[in-house]
């Protein structure tokens, strides 16, 4: 008899079951899902580096030849050699080329943004995946496989063919096997990207095409910390050296992604389950009476308590099977950013743990439900049968006053409701709070980093566009003289001269890596030095900008490092000669996750131990050219057609990666998340308090209120919550971007960022989307109103 | 004497599972202004059904309903509503009110909805004036869980009049309270009717109905019989022994 009484029951309450059952789907989806994302995400990199079995320190050197190591290499070498600390090592050749010697089948250049590496597949350093997470044990020769940037850059896809043309004339093609997953060098901070290729094809690149050659070092050491500390105290030269740890900063960007869909995650979490309790909650009031009819005939309460037990486990189990079957494609879908540059677990993965999370919903879901029913041994038959309420004891009278309100009635009872009721409201209220925070997020960020100041914050002075010339800089790097450099901007200066553009400035900044030491602290750290320029056009956060030449300013994280202040003198080593320098200035970087000392241009430092050096800055003379920027750009483009032609903008973006690109796809997906699980929560709840409100419905259609009436007064509650809601997220976004994205710029070295808010789109665009679109929704489910007829009004609570 | 509601070959068919149910069978009555009409009959005999048919609660199969001379079957939900707001008053047997409201708010909330030229402070002062006049003043600003169903129903019949509608109707006014409370209901009825409100009740209770000056009896969708409780019957054991007598005729 049970049974059929259940049977009936789950037929009869069709659409609070179906309500329910789409509450325990969605959450079941949304937190196995994101669980698992989050169990995924936070040992994503380090599992990444595990799989690929890097080492604790990395050494990339360029210089020398195979048959003929350089000095630096053999020093290197000897230094690993006598090691204190029992270390193991691995070498590997690489060859390094520039864009101007990988072309595409048209013979057009592959766009590389920055040097460029090519390594045998089957170096003994670290392994090597592909697109699809195979790990690459086989390569035939001709094939080439390229990094995800390259190949995204430049649309490849495996059957293009690459050709390599070296300055000696050799020249070799290639057919692309697919895209490079690499631990080391594929992040987007990582500058140098790289391809791998057949050990056969890298023999015969390494003999014959003259390409400049340099070695990797991968150490695997106990103290990573010590063996840094010892290998700084050293004067070797390299292009990158640095621990593990320092690698795994560099996948910023797969962090800021992740830390997204981490957020979005906890959010959906939080979401789902006020859900859930609101549903649960709602439908168990709604059976007391038929609870109380029960217990009114002689039912004992361990028997009713059974019934609905066994109705919640019912609906449970079938919203949890539905939903753990659409949490495995949605996590995947939601993972799919992250996983483009690593090897990860997939998404969708971890059956196991997709189903043991829907099974533990399973069982909260009927514990709540238990424990929901507990509270019918309270009452008495009658208390049931009021729906759990007998008003006397429990019932509180609303906070407004209708008598000389200048409300209208519809809209007097929407706030009423709303202030004297908020709790039944607390779900879209927190879920439209929440969604705010989620669309401001993204948004403030892409707006910083698209923003004018984003130059300083990477140490950069201000400009009006790069020439982007590696072959160039390599040269001068090779060449290491301070005039190389000026000539080069010189040249550089006059060409545009000529061509009409009137050059305010045309600068530069060298970079070297450079030992600083203060007392017996020391760290080897990245060093520019502006040439065309004073280093007092830079941003500084603290102290003056140093003037004379043994004046220098560092970024907040070295002096930490070396534990100097404003004032202190520490000692700087280039040539091989340790000098004082005086610290006068502080400043933050985005650049090279936060390293860097600045020299004044008349400083005396080596130049044979550069290591690169950033565009040439050019800034205008004339106000119409800079109003005419566009126009510049491409006549600069056509005098310097070697040369990449870049914006503020495009150069950064270059250099880190286009976090703001990549995460501009992310805000529209999560501005769709947000409103379709707002317009859900609104439809869902507002069907709820229609099967809830019939009575009361029935009861003002008898007194007079029109259809148009009730509508408005559903919508006027809903429009209340979801203002509030909207106004509470819109005040609180700003501290929340800077608690969650601040914290992504702070790991880039930032000390602190002031965001850039638009408050066109922060304050009107997206909140009223946010608004109108839930309300639209509203608005078409309460047209149902029209179906309550007045005798429903027998039916109220 | 001018017609308050005027009903012609009123019928009302339910269809339940494809099987036709005629409630109604062409009903036609006449009610004057300042007339208290009850209807009474066994069971199941459509006295409720007919009261909701006439006053625009329901829509009838066919047949017309003229209120104050106005067709009402014919009109569209939202001018339906609009009578419902400003041309009657209906008193339910159970005394539905919004839970959020206190007793005078929910009164004055068909007021505020249906505006009609009345300031708010005079339509403050006509519902406070209601509720003296019926007795309840006192728990004006009282929850609708802290009054009796006597004073709730009170309430509910100054909610029906606040907007000083042509007609009340009333479903068993009186069939949610006890004795005490259903003879001061029904004593504050006789003495709006006597102020001119014209009223049409549906009732099973013989007292109530002894106090009207009109009952119909209704068997089996039909208007059965009639009778007019004349000025002389004056005295209340009289007009029910009356009642009485042509009820038992009726086969009540």
């Amino acid at each position: 008899m049970y049974f059929r009484i259940l049977r009936k029951d789950l037929k009869r309450k069709k659409s609070i079951h179906l309500i329910l059952l789409a509450f325990i789907f969605l959450s079941t989806m949304f937190i196995a899902g994101s669980l698992n994302n989050f169990a995924v995400i936070l040992n994503g990199v380090e599992n990444f580096m595990d799989q690929s079995g890097l080492g604790d320190f990395l050494i990339v050197t360029l210089g020398g030849s195979k048959e003929e190591l350089s000095e630096n290499d053999k020093d290197i070498e000897e230094f690993l050699k006598d090691q204190e600390q029992e270390i193991n090592y691995t070498v590997d050749d690489q060859l390094f080329f520039t864009e101007n010697q990988l072309k595409t089948e048209d013979g057009e250049k592959v766009v590389l943004g920055g040097t460029s590496i090519l390594n045998s597949f089957d170096i003994r350093q670290q392994k090597f995946y592909d697109k699809e997470n195979r790990e690459i044990t086989h390569m035939e020769d001709g094939m080439i496989y390229v990094s995800q940037k390259l190949a995204d850059k430049n649309y490849l896809t495996a059957g293009d063919k690459l050709r390599i043309q070296c300055e000696n004339g050799y020249e070799k093609e290639f057919e692309v096997a697919g895209e490079l997953k690499d631990a080391f060098l594929g992040s987007d901070q990582m500058g140098v990207k790289r391809c791998v290729l057949s050990s056969g094809d890298f023999e015969e690149l390494l003999m014959e095409s003259g390409l400049p050659y340099g070695r990797m070092y991968s150490v695997v050491c106990k103290d990573a910390e010590a063996f840094q500390t010892a290998y700084s105290n050293c004067d070797f030269s390299e292009l990158f050296s640095g621990s593990r740890d320092l690698v795994k900063t560099t996948y910023v960007m797969e962090m800021v992604i992740a830390a997204v869909i981490l957020l979005v995650s906890i959010c959906l979490i939080a979401i789902s389950v006020i859900m859930l309790r609101f549903t649960i909650v709602f439908t168990i009031n709604e059976d007391f009476k038929e609870i109380g009819i029960m217990k009114a005939i002689g039912i004992q309460d361990s028997s009713i308590r059974k019934l609905y037990i066994a109705k919640y486990f019912v609906l449970a189990l079938a919203g949890a099977m539905g939903g753990f079957a659409a949490s495995i494609p949605f996590s995947k879908g939601l993972l799919l950013q992250v996983t483009e540059k690593i090897v990860m677990e997939e998404g969708g993965g971890n059956v196991l743990f997709h189903l043991l999370v829907s099974v533990l919903i399973v069982g909260v879901i009927v514990a709540f439900g238990y424990w929901s029913t507990g509270k019918i041994r309270k009452f008495s038959p009658m208390d049931a049968i009021r729906s759990g309420n007998n008003g006397e004891r429990f019932r509180k009278k609303g906070i407004l006053q209708l008598k000389g309100s200048r409300r209208k009635a519809t809209t007097f009872l929407a706030c009423n409701d709303v202030i004297s009721e908020l709790r039944k409201y607390m779900v879209l209220l927190v879920t439209s709070m929440i969604g705010v925070w989620l669309v401001v997020m993204p948004v403030n960020t892409i707006n910083t980093l698209s923003s004018e100041k984003i130059g300083a914050w990477f140490g950069l002075t201000e400009c009006d566009f790069f020439l982007v010339d590696e072959e160039k800089v390599a040269k001068l790097i090779a060449q290491g003289t301070k005039q190389g450099w000026y000539d080069y901007l010189e040249e550089s200066k006059e060409r545009l001269q000529k061509d009409g553009i009137e050059v305010e400035r045309a600068s530069t900044e060298v970079y070297f890596k450079l030992r600083v030491r203060k007392g017996e602290k020391f760290y080897k750290s990245f060093a520019i030095q502006g040439l065309g320029t004073s280093a007092d056009q830079y941003f500084y956060d603290e102290g003056q900008p140093p003037i004379y030449d043994n004046e220098i300013a560092m970024t907040h994280i070295v002096a930490e490092k070396i534990g100097a202040g404003l004032g202190d003198t520490v000692y700087i080593t280039s040539g091989g000669e340790e000098k004082p320098y005086l610290l006068t200035a502080l400043y933050q970087s985005m650049n090279n996750m936060g390293e860097g000392i600045r020299f004044v241009e008349q400083a005396e430092l080596d130049y044979s131990e550069g290591t690169g050096g950033f565009g040439t800055q050019i800034m205008l003379k004339r106000e119409a050219d800079r109003e005419q920027l566009s126009d510049v750009i491409k006549r600069a483009e056509k005098l310097f057609p070697r040369v990449q032609v870049k914006t503020t903008k495009e150069f950064i973006s270059n250099m880190i990666g286009d976090i703001a690109g990549r995460i501009e796809p992310l805000k529209l997906l999560i501005l769709a998340v947000v409103i379709a699980i707002n317009v859900f929560v609104v439809v869902l709840m507002q069907k709820m308090f229609l099967i809830r409100e019939r009575g009361e419905i029935g009861m003002l259609k008898s007194i007079g209120f029109s259809n148009g009436a009730l509508i408005g007064w559903q919508i006027k509650r809903i429009m209340l919550v979801l203002f509030l809601g909207i106004v509470l997220g819109t005040l609180t976004g700003a501290p929340f971007s800077e608690i969650t994205s601040g914290r992504v710029f702070q790991m880039m070295g930032a000390e602190k960022i002031e965001f850039v808010i638009n408050p066109l789109e922060i304050y009107a665009v997206y909140p009223a989307s946010l608004f109108c679109i839930t309300v639209l929704a509203c608005a078409i489910t309460m047209r149902r109103v029209k179906t309550v007829s007045v005798q429903e009004m027998n039916h109220i609570v | 004497m001018k017609e308050a509601l005027y009903v012609k070959d009123l019928c009302k068919t339910y269809v339940i599972n494809k099987r036709q149910n005629n409630v109604l069978k062409n009903v036609n009555l006449t009610i004057y202004q300042g007339e208290m009409v009850a209807v009474m009959g066994p069971s199941g005999s459509g006295k409720s059904t007919l009261l909701y048919s006439v006053s625009g609660m329901d829509r009838p199969t066919a047949g017309e309903v003229l209120l104050a001379g106005k067709r009402i079957t014919d009109l569209k939900e939202k001018d339906l509503a609009q009578v419902r707001l400003t041309s009657m008053g209906f008193i339910f047997q159970q005394m539905h009110m919004l839970k959020n409201l206190s007793i005078m708010d929910n009164i004055l909330l068909p007021a505020y909805q249906a505006g009609g030229g009345r300031s708010r402070q005079e339509i403050n002062e006509f519902c406070m004036a209601l509720m003296r006049k019926l007795g309840i003043s006192d728990v004006a600003q009282n929850d609708i869980t802290e009054v009796s169903g006597g004073q709730l129903q009170r309430a509910c019949i100054c909610r029906s009049l606040i907007n000083q509608p042509g007609i009340l109707f009333a479903d068993e006014p009186t069939g949610a309270l006890n004795r005490s409370a259903s003879e001061d209901v029904m004593e504050e009825l006789n003495k709006l009717n006597q102020e001119g409100v014209t009223m049409m009740l549906v009732t099973h209770d013989m007292k109530v109905a002894a106090k009207c000056s009109r009952v119909l009896y209704i068997v089996d969708g039909n208007i059965k019989g009639e009778l007019e409780m004349e000025d002389g019957d004056g005295q209340e054991k009289f007009r029910e022994r009356k009642l009485n007598h042509w009820l038992i005729e009726m086969g009540w």
